[in-house]
């Protein structure tokens, strides 16, 4: 990055620097020689501070104090130019009116954190891909009846359409799932969310405890 | 040469004042310090900021600043300056 | 247009141009490498007092350092000089006005130069202020009405309805919603999609789950469309039934770092259209036309190459595993690195005996041991040229901004029995990952995670349920059980079996 007339500045500060402390001495020797023996000389100096724990702590200390007062100067510059384009103001936006206590955490028991009793919601959802409106806590084996994938299904169409929608994620089709989904389309007014059934898939174990991620594409 | 001297010219080479700048900065971003100190700032800037000099907004600042960093992580931070400098040593601290 | 300093500035601009401020800035106050700082150790310190401290300044109009404050104000007086550098942060001061100026021009050097810094010591970037576009602070000013964050108030928090058996994606979608860095990504609206796609992008359905969580609304929410993009996009997934927490949550990731990256292209693409048509079209004057300026500077998205995705779910889940395997006969190391999105860990009793993990720290330690892999696990070491036996040993090379865990509880004897370990493993609420870093002595390094969401399964293999317990604010804990949030204390959080743990990386460093 630095051209030749780029250093040309820096080192002429140099020279400058060396005319004020008149312990350089003149001689046939470049200015680089003589910034490498005061260097060395500076390294030296922070060495033997660094060996002497008195010294090692007022070091720390001393860095400590200045870089946290360094710090507090970076934060007024960051309020300070947040305020002279405007956006201190913009950014406080105008002040709540009283806090709002209807947003207020709820702790009672036999209550949730909205203050609404625990009793069980019945609302309705639309099926995305039928479009028909379905009752919510139904709404997982109405899909999977709705996409083709239960057992006795012969909604090949809308199989169709689902597997248009992007790209499987493994080569294990819903096969396995075919195998051990109980019931069938009869038992569509059957809560299904009493019998809790929990399996998993063999899919992308491996021994070693996995530390590579199952079904995780690349 | 004084200490102070000393300690800044070798960081500065090193590279480790740019290191350390870093380390003390993102702690006391993380410990809520650097939101505290926002907050004093603005309070400042917005009673005082077009009458007086930017000299003295910090000079006012800035001893609130240093005592509201929580003293565990004063005692962590100056560890861990120690034990960088130490390393640099070779010291095990 | 950006910002232009002050009229003395664009006075001493039209003089001097740019270019000692760049030098300056360089040298003097980012140190763009080895030269630089040995120029700055030497020469750069008050020529008044002689202090190198923090506090020094550089006239733009001559050469002259001096302290903040008489050091440097007089000799800018004495000589008529108005600009200069504050060389800690690099700021411009203008002595006429006595006050900072920001100039965008200079923005964009002092960038150019802290990237330099940051490479040439291997180091990541120190945070920068965000500082808003113009378009943003219109934004800001048009909509005055803030919403806040607070420990005892329901923004943020939602119910979501079971709908049949969807416990397990429930207490994924929560923990996902009470991940910082994603709330953050996606509240200030970073993911771009085009409109026709956004139906059937799941990154944008996620995003429309966090408005509804921040809405301020207090009923529950169905995740009905969510589910029928993840059966989609996840095959192997769709199907009415309880699944496994874990498992969704891999293929959860998996289908937003695909969209994410479709979106990406996507986008990439319409903007080389724009740009094509409208430097062909342009007959106007300036540089607008110039063909090929891509507005878009993000890093290259290689979906090929895993360790250069950039997208936010590689940006915060992705760490790397290093696994080095010894040769016992010639000591020679041969060390593979792979991506990882979670760590999988035993619970059972190991392989030569010795007693099971009680604690999360256990299981890890377990997990970077160095294990003998016997005369039945023999290795073609490359330098020997033959099967020798040896050890693997796995390590942390990098890690994620968020790490999480998952303790495998089920055991499957076969596709039809199987056993749940309901073991206690106590886990932390503060972690310290160090330990199990390859690196070991990175003395800038700081591997501190905190606890932020936990996903239990209660029951037995046969009949069970999922609950989460998610961190609502820095000590409020929420118990979400479907639709029903209640306030947990975190003793219950610790308490509990613990089946994913979710933890959140406390210092964040920035490229």
């Amino acid at each position: 990055m630095a051209s030749s007339s780029d250093s040309t500045l820096a080192a002429a500060n140099i020279d400058a620097k060396n005319e004020k402390n008149s312990n350089i001495t003149v001689s046939g020797k470049t200015s680089a020689n003589n910034t490498k023996m005061t260097i060395a000389t500076i390294q030296k100096a922070y060495h033997d501070i660094l060996k002497d724990p008195t010294s090692l702590d007022e070091a720390a200390h001393y860095l400590y104090q200045s870089l946290l007062d360094d710090a507090v100067v970076g934060v007024f510059l960051e309020i300070h130019h947040l305020h002279r384009t405007g956006n201190l103001d913009a950014l406080d936006g105008v002040p709540e009116e009283g806090t709002d206590a209807s947003y207020r955490i709820v702790d009672m028991p036999n209550y949730d954190i909205f203050g609404i009793s625990s009793v069980k919601k019945l609302m309705d959802c639309t099926c995305p891909n039928c479009d028909r409106p379905v009752s919510a806590s139904r709404f997982a084996p109405h899909l999977e009846k709705c996409m083709g994938m239960g057992r006795n299904s012969s909604r090949i169409a809308s199989r169709r359409l689902a597997t248009k929608e992007g790209t499987s994620a493994s080569s294990s089709s819903s096969s396995s799932y075919l195998q051990t989904t109980v019931g069938t389309d009869d038992e569509d007014d059957i809560d299904w969310s009493s019998e809790k059934r929990r399996k998993k898939t063999n899919q992308g174990n491996r021994n070693n405890g996995s530390k590579k991620n199952n079904g995780k594409s690349f | 040469m004084t200490l102070t001297k000393t300690v800044d010219q070798a960081t500065i080479l090193s590279g480790d004042r740019s290191k350390l700048k870093d380390l003390l900065c993102n702690r006391l971003a993380e410990c809520g310090w650097r939101d505290e100190v926002r907050l004093m700032c603005r309070n400042i800037i917005k009673e005082k900021g077009n009458n007086i000099k930017v000299e003295q907004l910090i000079a006012d600042v800035t001893p609130r600043a240093r005592a509201s960093v929580p003293d565990a992580v004063k005692k962590e931070l100056l560890m861990k300056i120690k034990a960088i400098l130490a390393a640099q040593e070779g010291i095990d601290l | 247009m950006g910002e232009t300093g002050c009229k003395h500035f664009q006075a001493y601009v039209k003089e001097q141009s740019l270019d000692t401020f760049r030098i300056i800035d360089a040298y003097f106050s980012a140190c763009v490498n080895k030269d630089a700082r040995e120029k700055k150790a030497l020469s750069c310190c008050c020529f008044e007092c002689g202090s190198y401290g923090l506090q020094v300044y550089a006239c733009l109009h001559c050469i002259y350092f001096g302290c903040r404050g008489a050091h440097i104000a007089t000799h800018l007086r004495a000589k008529k000089h108005s600009i200069a550098l504050e060389l800690s942060h690099g700021t411009l001061y203008c002595n006429s006005c006595r006050d900072f100026i920001y100039d965008t021009r200079c923005r964009e050097i002092a960038g150019v130069n802290r990237r330099l810094e940051a490479k040439d010591l291997s180091k990541s970037l120190s945070w920068q202020p965000w500082i808003p576009t113009p378009k943003e602070t219109n934004l800001l000013l048009a909509n005055p009405r803030r919403r806040r964050i607070r420990a005892n108030e329901t923004i943020g928090l939602r119910g979501l309805i079971n709908l049949g058996s969807t416990c397990f994606m429930n207490c994924i979608v929560q923990a996902l919603i009470h991940t910082p860095l994603l709330s953050d990504y996606f509240l200030s609206e970073r993911h771009e999609c085009n409109a026709k796609s956004s139906l059937k992008c799941l990154v944008c359905e996620v995003s429309r789950l966090f408005q509804e969580f921040y809405s301020g609304s207090r009923s529950p929410l169905s995740l009905h469309r969510l589910l029928h993009l993840i059966w989609n996009h996840a095959k192997h997934l769709a199907g009415y039934e309880q699944q496994d927490a874990h498992e969704f949550f891999i293929a959860t990731l998996d289908v937003l770092h695909r969209h994410c990256i479709k979106a990406k292209t996507e986008v990439e693409s319409a903007n080389k259209l724009n740009n094509a048509t409208s430097s062909s079209g342009s007959g106007t004057g300036g540089g607008s036309g110039s063909g090929g300026h891509n507005t878009n500077t993000n890093t290259n998205v290689n979906s090929n190459c895993p360790t250069q995705c950039n997208c936010i779910i590689d940006q915060i889940f992705t760490g790397m595993l290093q696994s080095d395997v010894v040769c016992q006969e010639c000591k020679g190391v041969s060390t593979t690195i792979d991506p990882f999105w979670d760590i999988s860990l035993d619970l059972g009793e190991t392989a030569h005996g010795g007693s099971t993990p009680k604690t999360l720290i256990d299981c890890l330690e377990r997990y970077t041991r160095a294990e003998h892999l016997g005369e039945y696990g023999k290795i073609k070491c490359s330098t020997c040229k033959s099967y020798q036996e040896s050890t693997k040993q796995f390590s942390l090379r990098t890690l994620p901004s968020v790490a999480s865990f998952h303790l495998k509880r089920f055991e499957h004897v076969s596709t039809l029995i199987g056993k749940k370990v309901s073991t206690f493993i106590s886990f932390p609420v503060e972690l310290d990952m160090t330990p199990f870093m390859s690196e070991k002595n990175n003395a800038y390094g700081d591997f501190r995670y905190s606890l932020y969401a936990v996903v239990n399964h209660v029951g037995t293999i046969d009949s069970g349920h999922y609950i989460a317990y998610v961190r609502h604010h820095k000590d409020t804990w929420v118990k979400c059980d479907d639709h029903i949030i209640t306030t947990a204390t975190l003793k219950q959080v610790l308490d509990s079996e613990g089946y994913l743990l979710f933890y959140h990386k406390n210092i964040l460093e920035y490229e």
